[in-house]
């Protein structure tokens, strides 16, 4: 039999062929660096600064394409000491359970936090702890400065904040950052292969054992949001906006701490408590999202923001059709001190990947 | 097999093969000569239907701007606008399938890109759908704007239609009648379910159906290398295709094994299927490897999967939407692992008891044979799946649409499987769940209402038998598309055993 008499199906065998060699020399060619480069085409630069006794003034400089239209920039006071390198530890260990997060929560924090920090070329890497590996890195207290812990279950596991246990304060207390999401810190302590009950929940105290009394206001409420987006929460673009468990506006004066989410009468979507060296930075509310939260976290991480000390501004900017340099004045409503300011800029379009951050000093 | 003397059609590939089977019983090489001989000789290059044509796509193109499914649309959002920023495609999560339509979508952000569109071309964070997305999980605030969503779904639209050509051709060519390939382009082109599938909510399991009909209609044909390619992209596009790999070896095995030289040719055929699937493979493969993104795909293919499941959808597990068994629901989160245990070695026994339909049909009936076993393959792992989307419903659909048509049975299941799947699609969050883009694009309605409306019916109580609202209208919508699926089943065993014995 003549394999080739039955040409009346060729135009199907072509068919197939032309979908399989277009698709991957067309995915090839737009992976491939020059297309690459061209698609990031978005830069910032500061041409001046002035600093004075009467006002702060930078100008920048922004080339781009024309497919580029929107450029938020942000700025802030900091404080005379240095800035560290974060290096950040996502806890996700899937025998211990969560609560108020969404099912896809534990393992999805870490996949967005570490790809949103890898596409913005953030060093070092993102690491992801178990229970035993989140005890290791809470134990060595000599490396607390510069390491933050991300824990967004809901539910701290037993070996690191029980009844007895607690190696979460020390370490903050040693310069370490801890990041919180899921309903109030400290309620839940899960067991390892145990759903959670009745037994494991610490409740009130076992947040005021970790933030102090009068930080979480008690009952939390599934569900509220803010309405009022905070200074920080505007110049960075941030979403997360639930205050179901938010910390209250006035235990953040209370211990200098910054307000960087959305308020909800004396509440706060997202706080950042300093404690000894360290801090606590809470999302206070349930995660029904990581993505959208772990933009926010990169940003407010990768910016420096829990280094501020309080003021931010913010200046949004649309950009022009052509692909000229722009020159931009911003007389920025706040005086320099000793530390500087931290200058942000950012593409706020979902899914950009610009992002530009420059300590000015004085 | 399908006998028409007492259904009073005739289709006359079938009725050839199933009279030389008569003629010299137990010679299986004869009917699948005869078989081969009819698809090769038998085709004429005819025009589609201009009308049905004009009509399915003046539909498509009216539905697609401004009406999308937008808890997966924003998944193709992220995944174009990832293109659209030069991003590899499994960099950032969200993502989870195989890569042949992300490679299509990142391809259309490109350019898009080029074209000088900002990324506000793909789409809006629109807030106000943002209690609706906490209250249901299965809603979004992402909006897909009105061109991107045209420009994706024409290319769904690009597939519908290769679909619809093949379909016509090959049932022109099995019966001889251009009335019934009409129909049987119709039936497909003009389906609603199709056209819901691809027009409203943006579904790609479009790609699967076509690849897995060109895979059956290659092998049918003798041209085994490009059946492999087909198979495996529609297998690099949504996995489930690789349920048929058993029974596509066995029928290309099966279907040479009493023609002369019987092991050297079956080797050959054999051979030439899996080169060319590996081949295909090895070309989709390539830009992951060429991006070091293979452990990416394959971690966020398989292990960003893994969550305590729910069950129920257009699958056996559609009986906990009776109100007497909505207690499964809760049993089954519970139970996960008994749960994925239980129905995955299911899965097995019906891949593997359809292989052996498959064997036993094909050297009786080459076209019966591979039709029946693969849409019986692809229905039962659906049916048997802990949770089965609708739209899976389209892996195999072409298929039976051929199967149908050409066959002159099943009818009426047919008609209940292009409708039940609709009114369960819309049921999930409500009629005007679909309308986002039409509420942050336009003023005709507000996003408020349809935020509300969305909440409203998710939350809403029961009425008839169901454990909500949502409930009322899955129950009878999933029970009656099992039901379909289960009488066409029967139909061909009886067919079968009217047929051949």
């Amino acid at each position: 039999m003549d394999l080739r008499a039955g040409a009346q199906w060729t135009w199907l065998e072509t068919v197939v062929g032309a979908l399989l060699v277009g698709v991957v020399v067309a995915e090839i060619v737009i992976s491939s660096s020059p297309v690459e480069r061209a698609e990031q085409g978005l830069a910032v630069d500061v041409r001046s600064a002035s600093f004075t006794a009467q006002a702060s003034t930078i100008q920048l400089v922004i080339s781009h394409g024309s497919p580029h239209q929107e450029l938020d920039v942000a700025a802030f006071p900091l404080p005379a000491k240095s800035i560290p390198q974060l290096s950040m530890y996502v806890y996700d260990d899937s025998r211990f359970p969560a609560a108020d997060v969404a099912p896809t929560v534990p393992q999805g924090i870490f996949d967005h936090l570490s790809a949103e920090l890898a596409t913005r070329h953030h060093e070092p890497p993102v690491v992801a702890v178990s229970a035993e590996g989140l005890a290791g890195v809470l134990l060595d207290t000599a490396r607390a400065p510069g390491r933050v812990v991300v824990t967004m279950t809901g539910v701290l596991p037993a070996n690191v904040f029980s009844k007895d246990t607690d190696l979460v304060s020390p370490w903050v207390q040693a310069g370490g950052v801890a990041v919180w999401g899921g309903g109030a810190i400290g309620y839940w302590s899960g067991r390892n292969g145990q759903p959670l009950s009745s037994d494991d929940a610490l409740g009130e105290a076992g947040t005021q054992r970790l933030l102090g009394s009068n930080v979480v206001q008690y009952p939390t409420t599934f569900g509220r949001l803010g309405d009022v987006p905070s200074a920080f929460a505007s110049a960075l673009d941030v979403t997360y906006n639930f205050t179901g468990a938010g910390v209250l506006l006035g235990s953040i004066t209370a211990h200098a701490g910054l307000d960087l989410g959305w308020d909800s009468g004396q509440l706060t979507s997202i706080a950042y408590l300093p404690r000894g060296s360290g801090g606590f930075l809470i999302f206070g509310g349930e995660i029904p999202d990581e993505g959208s939260v772990s933009v926010d976290l990169a940003r407010i991480l990768m910016s420096g923001a829990i280094f501020g000390m309080g003021q931010a501004a913010s200046k949004h900017l649309t950009l022009a059709g052509s692909a000229t340099p722009e020159t931009v004045d911003w007389k920025l409503p706040f005086l320099a001190p000793n530390g500087g300011i931290m200058l942000v800029a950012f593409d706020p379009s979902p899914d950009a990947l610009y992002f530009f951050k420059r300590q000015i000093k004085p | 097999m399908a006998h028409p003397a007492n259904r009073g059609s005739a289709e006359q590939a079938f009725r050839t093969a199933a009279e030389a089977l008569k003629a010299a019983s137990g010679v299986a090489q004869r009917a699948y000569l005869r078989t081969v001989e009819v698809l090769r000789a038998g085709a004429t290059h005819l025009q589609l239907p201009l009308g049905p044509l004009t009509a399915g796509l003046v539909v498509r193109l009216v539905l697609a701007p401004f009406a999308a499914w937008n808890y997966d649309d924003a998944v193709w959002f992220h995944t174009a606008l990832s293109g659209y920023y030069g991003v590899p495609l499994y960099q950032r999560p969200g993502f989870s399938y195989p890569p042949v339509w992300g490679y299509l979508l990142q391809i259309l952000g490109t350019v898009i890109h080029a074209s000088g569109f900002g990324p506000s071309f793909f789409g809006v964070v629109d807030h106000n759908f943002a209690p609706a997305a906490s209250v249901t999980s299965d809603y979004t605030d992402v909006v897909t704007a009105p061109g991107f969503n045209l420009l994706f779904k024409v290319a769904l639209f690009a597939f519908d239609l290769l679909t619809a050509a093949v379909i016509y051709r090959f049932v022109n060519q099995l019966t001889g009648k251009p009335k019934r390939a009409r129909l049987a382009f119709m039936a497909w082109f003009l389906n609603p379910f199709v056209i819901y599938e691809s027009a409203i909510h943006g579904a790609f399991d479009v790609i699967v159906g076509f690849a897995v009909l060109a895979t059956l209609i290659l092998i049918l044909i003798g041209r085994e290398y490009w059946a492999g390619a087909a198979w495996a992209i529609g297998i690099l596009t949504k996995l489930s295709p690789v349920t048929l790999g058993l029974e596509l070896v066995l029928a290309i095995a099966v279907m040479e094994n009493s023609i002369q030289q019987s092991t050297r040719f079956t080797v050959r055929r054999l051979a030439g299927f899996g080169l060319g699937a590996g081949v295909a493979m090895g070309c989709l493969v390539a830009p992951l490897v060429l991006q070091g993104s293979v452990q990416a795909m394959l971690h966020n293919v398989f292990a960003r999967a893994q969550t305590p499941i729910t069950i129920g959808g257009i699958s056996i597990s559609g009986l906990r939407y009776l109100k007497p068994f909505s207690g499964l629901l809760v049993w089954a989160f519970e139970n996960s692992g008994t749960v994925i245990q239980a129905t995955t070695t299911a899965q097995i026994v019906a891949i593997v008891l359809w292989a052996i339909w498959t064997v036993i049909m094909v050297r009786k009936d080459p076209v019966f044979g591979l039709f029946t076993g693969s849409i019986g393959t692809l229905a039962s792992f659906m049916l048997l799946s802990p949770i089965a989307n609708p739209q899976y419903i389209l892996w195999w659909l072409p298929a039976l649409t051929v199967f149908v048509f050409a066959s002159g049975r099943g009818y009426w299941p047919f008609a209940v499987i292009s409708l039940a799947p609709v009114f369960f699609s819309l049921a999930i969050l409500g009629p005007t769940a679909s309308l986002a883009p039409v509420a942050t694009y336009t003023h005709l309605i507000p996003a408020s209402v349809v935020n509300n409306e969305v909440i409203a019916w998710y939350t809403a109580p029961p009425r008839l038998w169901g454990a909500t609202l949502a409930d009322d209208v899955f129950a009878p919508a999933s029970l009656a598309t099992v039901a379909a699926i289960i009488s066409l089943f029967v139909v061909w065993i009886r067919l079968a055993r009217e047929e051949f014995w």
